[in-house]
């Protein structure tokens, strides 16, 4: 469980760049945090992944300070799957990359062989287990640090853009991916733009705008706020646009659908919930 | 126009070619929107397009790529840069210079072309980008889409009639990714023939004339978009429109549509109608 | 030269050759006269400039850094030679220091970029200097992000003692050449992509137009610095300006 007490964070002094950030993530539980650039979504991953401490405020995880905890090493609690995989990036094959963190973390070789075998299964990405990452492409370095937090398993995994410049296929193993994790009680935080990934994940959203909190909510009812939405430089996800384009002129709604199937339910008249004018 | 006849190539450390037996024909002015799995070869066959394969990777070519009449074997890529430009990915990793007026002047003074000659290619091109309030900014202190603006504006001040884009908005936020596509499409009706590899298909999917996929190297189809997207070779290889899907899953239910919409506009006109 | 603010003063809207060569003038004669009379008088210029380019502000902040430094040498000399010779010492450091911040705090690094094509100095070259400033901040950030991703993975940068710390630094360092060497491919490709290499020289965007002010600073500045040298040289000084601990 992570908690976030009015966090604030200035990298200078004297501009903040979060402002009063509360929140609370608890296990099982998949969040996804968006937000303009220049919203402070990238400070917050840092925060949250126990990588800086907040000027003002706490971040604690399970009632540990995250920054401390991280600081100290070992088996960490919280790990950041970052935007850029060649950050991180520097064995000779993916196999070793992978055994490496584990071993950092504390882990024995036989059992780093084991979970390093599940996560490249489940990942699909087995073929690349003895290859040069730094040959790989993009998508695939992506899957390999992806690979690598998951086999540290940490409690609670934060992922800065998972989809940027994936496509369709390896944006569907990671919807899957994500979800087997949280079934196992694992929470996972997501920060994104990608409306589209956020409605088929039904997530909690989160958007931040100027450094603030302005809406925390689930999906359905967060995305089918264009407001709010417009407010953080983000489109509604299609489905839900084309629906309220559908509706009469003047209907307020709550929820719209943000899926497919649900857009599809709601045009054949099966009934998706809506809100009272429909 | 670009043609390609039979192109094959092989990257030198490869065991397979990464694009083979393509056969291509685009006419002046088309706006072809190439879609693929990462590895289908799109990326390379951008870099055939202006020469950058074979000259700059090196490898294995066999057939050819024919740009505005040009041989790209045998014209280096200074030559072949006055007919295409391309566009890459990563917008920081494309800029040279520390101002935007020098990376705006970067292709120009290349060519040694007369300093008048610059300055008016950067301003004709700064109005059409809108970037004219960039001039004297450092290029690290921009924002991504603004990065990706004068990347453009710098390849557009060589005053290229092709424009190649590979995965443009892939690192950009939505609301960029929308100017990039709107520039992009004003760019297409000034005459610019523009090819873009994406993912983000529904960006582009109701402004592109053409859509081709590929697989492992191949083409696998071509042809009008509306007959691509929702086509089982699309869904083979996992192309995701939503409103494709939509469309699709109507049919399933009974609900059949005239034809696949491309835009929220058409879906609302084709929804409306058909729920009469 | 680093800081992207760059006042705007008579002094920074010199062209950068004027700069140069007034900041170069000002450490051969540091370098020259040994009087710590005259040297202190070549400093007076050099404030006197930095007043005119308003960075007395910074230049005193810059010279915080230099603070015990100066001190040092100070001791140092005046203990294994002289006072006199310490104090001279120090006033040439510090008239050597001036002189390099006028330039560095006067000048953009286009400005420098400017002066190399101007020399007609390879293109190559001037490209590489270009780029190597434009992307030290750009690998700052990266080596920040770096930084970061391998500690959130497990990496601990707090090693035991010099080989730990050692450990720590190819973490940072085998990714940070990677994406050095991706970026440069990059850069390359784009830089092909654009037409660099069709000629061999390249025209400019910028024009480097020597003015009325500057030719009349460099002849002023160099007529009154020939004057001191004429000073140290030939004329010498009356006793009372003449600091004489003997």
């Amino acid at each position: 469980m992570i908690r976030l007490e009015d966090v604030w964070h200035s990298y200078d002094g004297i501009t903040y760049v979060l402002r009063g950030v509360s929140l609370e993530v608890g296990a099982g539980e998949l969040v996804c945090i968006m937000g303009s650039n220049g919203s402070g979504k990238t400070t917050l991953v840092r925060i949250m992944g126990g990588l800086l401490k907040p000027t003002k405020g706490k971040a604690v995880i399970d009632n540990v300070d995250a920054y401390q905890y991280v600081k100290e090493g070992g088996s960490p609690k919280v790990g950041v799957v970052f935007h850029n995989p060649n950050h991180q990036i520097f064995s000779e094959t993916v196999e070793k990359e992978i055994i490496f963190s584990l071993k950092a973390v504390g882990v024995g070789l036989r059992e780093a062989e084991k979970r390093m075998k599940e996560t490249l299964r489940r990942l699909g990405i087995e073929d690349l287990r003895i290859r040069n990452p730094l040959t790989l492409s993009e998508g695939e370095k992506r899957l390999v640090t992806l690979a690598t937090m998951m086999a540290i398993n940490p409690e609670i995994i934060i992922m800065d853009e998972p989809t940027a410049g994936q496509d369709w296929l390896n944006k569907r193993v990671i919807n899957e991916v994500i979800k087997e994790m949280i079934s196992v009680g694992r929470s996972i935080i997501i920060v994104t733009h990608d409306v589209e990934f956020c409605a088929e994940l039904d997530a909690r959203v989160i958007i931040l705008h100027d450094g603030r909190i302005i809406i925390d909510g689930e999906a359905g009812k967060v995305l089918s706020n264009f407001e709010v939405l417009e407010k953080a430089g983000l489109r509604p996800p299609i489905v839900a646009e084309l629906i309220s384009r559908l509706m009469v002129k003047g209907t307020k709604w709550e929820y719209l659908p943000v899926k497919v199937d649900d857009a599809v339910s709601l045009i054949l008249g099966k009934g998706v919930k809506l809100a009272e004018n429909v | 126009m670009i043609i390609t006849r039979e192109l094959t190539f092989t990257y030198i450390y490869a065991s397979q070619p990464a694009i083979r037996n393509v056969n291509l024909e685009i006419e002046d002015g088309e706006f072809v929107l190439c879609l693929g799995a990462t590895g289908s070869g799109k990326t390379t066959l951008c870099r055939c397009f202006n020469g950058l394969i074979p000259h700059f990777h090196k490898g294995k070519l066999e057939g050819c790529v024919k740009v505005n009449g040009l041989d790209t074997r045998f014209h280096p890529v200074y030559r072949l840069a006055l007919n295409v430009g391309l566009v890459f990915q990563n917008p920081e990793e494309q800029l040279v210079a520390l101002t935007v007026e020098k990376e705006l002047a970067f292709g120009p003074e290349n060519l040694a072309m007369e300093r008048n000659e610059i300055i008016r290619r950067i301003k004709e091109v700064s109005d059409i980008l809108g970037i004219g309030h960039l001039a004297g900014r450092r290029t690290f202190f921009l924002s991504g889409g603004e990065q990706q603006k004068v990347a453009i504006g710098s390849i557009l001040a060589l005053d290229p009639s092709i424009l190649v884009l590979d995965e443009p908005t892939a690192n950009l936020d939505p609301h960029s990714a929308e100017k990039l596509v709107e520039i992009v499409k004003k760019l297409n009706k000034d005459g610019v023939t523009v090819i873009v590899t994406e993912h983000r298909v529904d960006l582009f999917a109701k402004h592109a004339t053409r859509a081709i996929l590929m697989e492992k190297g191949h083409i696998l189809m071509d042809g009008k978009p509306r007959d691509v997207l929702p086509s089982e070779e699309a869904r083979r290889i996992g192309v995701t429109v939503k409103l494709i899907e939509l469309y699709r899953k109507l049919s399933e239910a009974g609900l059949s549509l005239p034809y696949p919409p491309l835009s929220v506009d058409e879906a609302c006109k084709l929804l409306e109608e058909a729920l009469k | 030269m680093f800081d992207y603010n760059l006042k705007v003063s008579v002094v920074h809207s010199f062209d950068p050759r004027t700069k140069i060569y007034l900041s170069g003038a000002f450490v051969v004669i540091t370098l020259l006269i040994d009087n710590p009379t005259l040297l202190s008088v070549v400093c007076i210029f050099l404030l006197f400039f930095m007043w005119g380019a308003c960075i007395l502000s910074d230049v005193f902040r810059a010279f915080r850094g230099f603070i015990y430094f100066i001190i040092l040498i100070f001791l140092v000399d005046a203990v294994l030679f002289s006072l006199k010779f310490a104090l001279t010492m120090i006033i040439k450091f510090i008239g050597i220091i001036f002189s390099f911040l006028l330039l560095l705090m006067t000048t953009s690094p286009d400005e420098l970029l400017q002066v190399m094509e101007r020399l007609r100095l390879p293109m190559e070259t001037v490209m590489a200097f270009s780029i190597a400033l434009r992307y030290t901040p750009t690998m700052i950030r990266e080596a920040e992000l770096i930084f970061d991703a391998q500690r959130s993975r497990g990496i601990s940068f707090q090693g035991k003692g010099i080989i730990g710390k050692l450990k720590g630094y190819i973490y940072l360092l085998v990714p940070l050449i990677a994406i050095s060497t991706r970026k440069a491919m990059s850069m390359a490709e784009s830089m092909e992509a654009r037409g660099f290499g069709a000629k061999n020289k390249r025209t400019s965007l910028n024009e480097l137009k020597m003015k009325k002010r500057d030719y009349t600073i460099i002849i002023t500045t160099t007529l009154m610095l020939a004057v001191i040298l004429l000073f140290e040289f030939y004329l010498g000084l009356p006793p009372w300006a003449t600091l004489n601990f003997n």
